[in-house]
């Protein structure tokens, strides 16, 4: 595949993905960037036994890993949470794009570990198994850290906004 | 038949469809007999719709700067040898399995051995060679395999990049000794 062609067909994705990983636009760029380059170097080594994006997904989920990892060394990540607070929600405010934005906020405030979880199973639309593959631990810790990334969301996200509410209208099966 | 324990444990699965037949079968069974987990469950379904739909929206906006694709290969081009480069060319360079590694540092250091022998032997028959330098070298050249990035160029702009491994560069060891000073005899006065 050309070069062009995947960051066409893959780039916008990869990036909207890194930067609910990373939370910044600016870094999240450059690790598309590296992403592409890591893929590109390491291209004869992809055997096709996933889907091309779910590969590139795998490289950007390393890199930003290693991100987070060097990011740690300048601030504690408790200390950089404790720092964000939860700003209240005027009720006349209450529209979709508020409610995006403050999920999207929300999601960093988790750690890196419930943030990738939150990342991979809702935005990337991944399967329990595929998220266990991708991130190196088994099904049950995927399970688990989904459970309290979700728990955690509902402290940060205000009641207002019915992010969390059952949906009775739904027929009950998948 | 399926209790509320494991249905709450098997849950995701359920949602993904990714049980065996058989355990998705009874978990859909413990579904329609139970009103808790039924809640649970739907609850789980519109925390998922409603999770996807904000994070998508939330970066709606967001594309990739124009002109990515010329600061990949930028970056491909301007990329040095790091060290993990060369670890990781040294690794495909050298076999993984123990055996092979063993054997190969094995070769190594009689080569190394053998390459001293030979030097002294030949030393010996040039001893006033060194005598008169003061100083010997020993090299050792060790195969090492390289990378290399091939830029297609088409009318002065790079269209493509093609990465290879098939190079052999040489790594260079150097031992260089003083010959042993003589010993001044004390005065046996």
């Amino acid at each position: 595949m050309d070069l062009q062609e995947l960051v066409d067909s893959h780039g916008n994705r990869l990036l909207r993905s890194a930067c609910l990983l990373c939370g910044d636009e600016t870094e999240a760029q450059d690790l598309v960037q590296e992403t592409f380059v890591q893929a590109l170097k390491s291209a004869h080594r992809f055997r096709g036994d996933s889907a091309v994006h779910t590969w590139l997904h795998g490289i950007l989920l390393n890199l930003c890993r290693r991100h987070f990892r060097k990011q740690k060394r300048l601030v504690f990540e408790e200390e950089r949470v404790l720092k964000e607070t939860v700003q209240p929600v005027p009720a006349d405010e209450l529209d979709r794009d508020f409610c995006a934005k403050a999920l999207a906020q929300a999601v960093q405030k988790l750690s890196s570990e419930h943030r990738e979880v939150i990342v991979l199973r809702y935005y990337e639309n991944l399967k329990i198994e595929e998220i266990a593959r991708q991130t190196g631990v088994s099904k049950g810790t995927v399970k688990s850290r989904l459970h309290y990334a979700v728990r955690c969301l509902e402290q940060f996200i205000p009641r207002e906004m019915n992010l969390f509410v059952s949906g009775d209208t739904h027929n009950g099966e998948p | 038949m399926m209790n509320c324990e494991t249905f709450s444990d098997l849950l995701q699965e359920y949602l993904d469809e990714t049980l065996e037949a058989q355990v998705q079968a009874a978990a859909q069974e413990h579904l329609r007999q139970c009103d808790a987990c039924r809640q649970a469950f739907r609850r789980q379904q519109a925390l998922a719709k409603s999770l996807r739909h904000c994070l998508d929206r939330a970066t709606a906006g967001l594309s990739v700067r124009p002109g990515m694709r010329q600061d990949v290969l930028q970056a491909l081009k301007s990329e040095p040898v790091t060290s993990s480069n060369w670890w990781s060319a040294g690794r495909r360079f050298i076999p993984l399995r123990p055996a092979g590694a063993v054997a190969t540092l094995l070769g190594l250091l009689l080569l190394s051995v053998g390459i001293q022998v030979y030097r002294r032997a030949a030393n010996d028959g040039a001893s006033p060679t060194i005598a008169q330098t003061g100083h010997y070298t020993c090299v050792i050249n060790v195969p090492m395999q390289t990378q290399t990035h091939v830029f297609r160029r088409q009318d002065n702009t790079i269209e493509d990049a093609v990465i290879s491994s098939a190079g052999v560069g040489y790594a260079g060891f150097f031992e260089d000794r003083e010959p042993p000073s003589p010993k001044t005899q004390p005065h046996p006065l």
